[in-house]
């Protein structure tokens, strides 16, 4: 009943999926996931018809509110939303509306979209370039940013995402280089750019510090790794990538009002740099110093040695086989200026026969992340879902923080990371809570559980077939271990009454308790 | 159901460096338990505790990113100085710690820093939290955290032998299988679904001892953990109480996780259930851009609940070693973003209730431009690594004598 790679490479399958796979096979879904077209009429469908809470209370300016509205800032531009900023009589809901809304859009892609891959690549690239929303000026940015630099790169060129993060208002804000000039150079971003986004910590040579002739590999120009001395200079070549945020720039001019990139030449230090053991002349082409860096890294081996390990972590195992990490380094590295590289590295890692033997024979599971759990369980059963702010808080109290993850390095892509006594006793409640529509996610009729079940439904036989679907080779050892202690499901046709369809509503709930369920 | 004493045997509960077995008495007043709260960010302890009459201090920072001697909003000058001859002061907004330095309950402990003196955070969180001795290339994922080796094995299971409360992983307690972790209010964190026929039918597909499953021994921690709360915490109309601090002692709310952290350890502690340690992290310390707004507002929170911590179980009689520390100082020198980028040592800090003055005093390396690191930064005198590893030693599980 389950496919073990579909269900790592998507949310959760749902039956449509399933069939699909049977009949076509999975390297055919997989393709076609990995050249996703702009259609996705499912998604299309729910942003049109959902609604979303918005509450807050009276004060002198406005009246309290507490309706439920339909989505319509989600894909409002920086600049429409920039003016929110100075909104300050305006209901503070009102302002961040369109993060909630972007926040919430991520439920309806996880449940809905038919191109589950990329949208599993977004959460990747979300996390990889993590930015935390809770700064006003970042909240009305990230819609564009999210569009703009991760949907629209996710499985694109890493060199073109890397320049178009650089270059985004969020990550300007977030690690400051907004405000990073000559003479005054910021070090935040630069830091980030070589230990998170390219190169990695392990590529760190502190120990060296200073001496960057010593760094191996640097009299041939390759060094290996990087020291706080790139770092320092690095951040000279980004100074005066800011934004137009108003601020003055000296002799009484100040910048526009829009939120957009800027570069501002007079903020720039012009002169010689080196980064990487590489030279960079003074007095460059506006930005080429910055757009050096960008390049020397994205096409550094380290940086492909260090994403092709956090992809293999994502997708196969928390300790991915080396043989598998370096087969897609070498993929990543031939296809460096290819428009679909991390597609190219992808579509290898998923038809390796190492992935694939690992997954199917259960040997390397994933701990399913929150999203992913709660997803799972709609997906699997076919359930309907309309998205929930309150399910996303659930989500977060389970360890998943969803635009909120406070440092720039991302959750971890660890089980040891995502379990503890307090996430695991959180995530139980997941699966009750959809059952039993607690936060606004829809009501589960008696008739979209039996959906597919023959009449008369016999309790027994239909909780069987949705142990199959929820948790596969697991279902019958899980359930077993259900009837001896607890007595459900009883041998019985189900009528339309409450009590029983109550009870078949908490059995399922309680086999997506199980510990089987956790895993992807 | 399945024989608690079976099931602890079979999951393993033992800490992975403690071969001895004491047996704890949990009704013991005598023990005071290791609290850590972790700064996370890189904390300026030259905007916490400083000589601010150092020449080198003054010209090295705007006004705002000091602290002063003068105006509306002085520092508070320490009765010992940590630099010698110079006047050393304690933020303003550390008001309620001033008595605790003049009565020597408190300590700072300046100028502490690691010896592989990384800028980045994430290194010097791991080499610091992991049971590691600076040497970054021996980190993994499965390094046991720092504090794992120095607790004591329990010998019942009607225990919490360890709190966090930030809702991922405790780095510091890695490979300990019985650790509590709990967000929000405690009496809002032990609740099951469906109550106790949830409870039966999570016990029975959760019941397999020997099994590796991970989700399978977290889930079976959880269960037995939530118990001895259940079993232990102060109920009002068969709900857990609100917590309630003694009479006069007021904790800030201002970040309500912060203030929910410190009270289920204070709640925890009072319980008597046994606990040796909790990690308690505090975020938002990375000041590279509007410095002093934001740790002005930091500061008041982090010193005002401190205070509020150790007076709560003073005044209940338990006794307490609470430990500050943060991944490493800033630069000595600001940006031009009215913040300061990363440094090497920074301040530890330590609370005792018991006034035992755990720590010896560090050296302060002064901060003319070659007393710097690097030519930048504050000189690690004081390696934290090993005052951990003596703080540690003298404190969890022990009795106070």
């Amino acid at each position: 009943m389950s496919i073990p790679v579909l269900d790592r490479l998507t949310f959760g399958a749902k039956s449509s999926e399933v069939s699909f796979v049977k009949k076509n096979g999975i390297n055919n879904w997989i393709e076609s996931q990995l050249a996703p077209t702009n259609l996705d009429p499912a998604v299309e469908k729910s942003l049109k018809q959902s609604l979303l809470r918005i509450s807050y209370g009276e004060s002198a300016d406005y009246p309290a509110i507490n309706e439920n509205r339909p989505f319509s800032s989600h894909n409002k531009t920086t600049e429409e939303l920039w003016p929110l900023l100075e909104a300050h009589k305006m209901p503070y809901p009102e302002r961040v509306r369109a993060l909630e809304e972007l926040r919430a859009s991520r439920l309806i892609y996880a449940a809905h979209t038919q191109w589950q891959v990329r949208e599993l690549m977004v959460d990747f690239w979300h996390n990889h370039f993590n930015i935390h929303a809770g700064d006003l000026a970042i909240a009305v940015a990230m819609p564009t940013f999210e569009r703009e630099v991760i949907r629209k790169n996710c499985l694109g060129n890493f060199g073109q995402m890397l320049e178009g993060v650089a270059t985004s208002t969020p990550m300007l804000i977030y690690l400051n280089n907004r405000s990073s000039r000559t003479g005054a150079p910021n070090e935040n971003y630069a830091r980030e750019l070589f230990e998170l986004h390219t190169l990695g910590k392990g590529r760190y040579l502190n120990e060296i510090y200073s001496k960057w002739r010593q760094v191996p590999g640097a009299e041939k120009g390759k060094p290996t790794g990087y020291i706080d001395q790139d770092v320092y200079e690095a951040a000279r070549a980004f100074t005066g990538w800011i934004l137009e945020d108003g601020r003055g720039t000296g002799n009484g001019i100040n910048l526009p009002k829009t939120g957009k990139f800027h570069y501002l030449d007079s903020w720039h230090d012009p002169y010689q740099k080196r980064v990487l053991a590489q030279e960079f002349d003074p007095y460059g082409a506006p930005m080429a110093d910055g757009k050096r860096v960008i390049s020397i890294l994205a096409g550094h081996p380290g940086t492909a040695e260090h994403l092709c390990e956090k992809l293999c972590r994502r997708f196969v195992s928390d300790t991915p086989p080396a043989a598998l990490v370096s087969s897609c380094t070498k993929v990543w590295i031939d296809n460096q200026n290819h428009p679909q590289q991390i597609a190219k590295v992808l579509s290898h890692l998923f038809r390796s026969p190492l992935f694939v033997q690992a997954v199917q024979s259960g040997q390397s599971k994933k701990l399913k992340r929150p999203l992913e759990l709660a997803m799972s369980f709609v997906r699997k059963l076919d359930l309907p879902h309309s998205p929930s702010m309150q399910l996303i808080n659930e989500i977060s109290d389970c360890g998943q923080r969803l635009y909120y993850w406070p440092t720039p390095d991302g959750h971890p892509d660890t089980t040891d990371f995502w379990l503890t006594t307090q996430t695991i006793r959180k995530r139980w409640f997941l699966p009750l809570g959809i059952m039993d529509n607690w936060w606004g996610t829809g009501f589960i009729t008696p008739e979209v559980l039996s959906r597919g079940i023959e009449q008369p439904i016999e309790e027994v036989s239909m909780i069987k077939d949705i142990a199959n679907r929820l948790l596969g080779d697991d279902a019958q050892v899980t359930l077993s271990q259900l009837t001896k202690n607890f007595k459900t499901p009883n041998k019985r046709l189900l009528g339309s009454g409450q009590d029983e369809w109550n009870a078949v509503r908490r059995t399922i709930a309680l086999l997506a308790m199980s510990p089987s369920f956790q895993w992807k | 159901m399945i024989q608690r004493r079976e099931l602890l045997k079979a999951i393993g509960y033992t800490a992975a460096g403690g071969s001895s077995i004491s047996n704890l008495a949990f009704a013991s007043q005598t023990t005071a338990p290791l609290v850590v709260v972790f700064l996370r960010g890189g904390a300026d302890s030259l905007q916490m505790a400083a000589p601010v009459d150092d020449p080198f201090y003054v010209a090295a920072r705007n006004a705002d990113l000091r602290i002063l001697n003068t105006g509306p909003t002085p520092g508070i000058r320490m009765d010992k100085s940590f630099a010698n001859g110079r006047d050393c002061r304690i933020h303003w907004a550390c008001a309620p710690l001033n008595n605790l330095f003049q009565s020597g309950h408190a300590q700072v402990l300046h100028a502490s820093g690691l010896e592989n003196a990384t800028r980045s955070h994430f290194e010097a969180q791991e080499l610091i939290e992991a049971n590691v001795s600076g040497n970054k290339s021996s980190v993994t994922h499965s390094t046991p955290g720092w504090l794992t080796p120095y607790l004591k094995t329990h010998t019942s299971s009607d225990f919490i032998q360890t709190i966090g409360t930030s809702g991922g992983q405790i780095r510091s307690l890695q490979g300990l299988k019985s650790s509590l972790s709990l967000t929000g209010e405690l009496r809002y964190g032990t609740a099951i679904p469906y109550d106790a026929i949830g409870r039966a039918a999570i016990e029975a597909m959760y019941n397999n001892a020997v099994s590796n499953d991970a989700a399978m021994q977290m889930g079976r921690e959880a269960l037995n953990q939530l118990a001895v709360i259940e079993k232990k915490a102060l109920r009002v109309d068969n709900r857990i109480a609100p917590y309630t601090p003694p009479a006069g002692i007021t904790y800030n709310s201002e970040d309500g996780g912060w203030r929910n952290a410190l009270q289920t350890v204070a709640q925890l502690i009072k319980m008597d259930v046994g606990l040796q340690a909790a990690c308690i992290d505090f975020g938002g310390w990375d000041t590279h851009e509007y410095q002093p707004g934001r740790i002005n507002n930091l500061i008041r929170q982090w010193a005002s609940n401190i205070r509020a911590l150790f007076d709560d179980l003073q005044a209940s009689n338990k006794h307490v070693t609470i430990l500050v520390m943060s991944e490493f100082g800033r630069r000595l020198r600001s940006n031009g973003s009215n913040g300061t980028d990363h440094g090497h040592a920074g301040a530890m800090w330590l609370f005792d209730t018991h006034n035992r003055g755990l720590l010896p005093a560090t050296q302060w390396p002064g901060l003319g431009s070659d007393e710097l690191d690097q030519g930048l930064d504050l000189k690690s005198t004081t390696d934290i690594k090993k005052t951990l590893a003596m703080l540690a030693k003298q404190t969890i599980a022990l009795p106070i004598t």
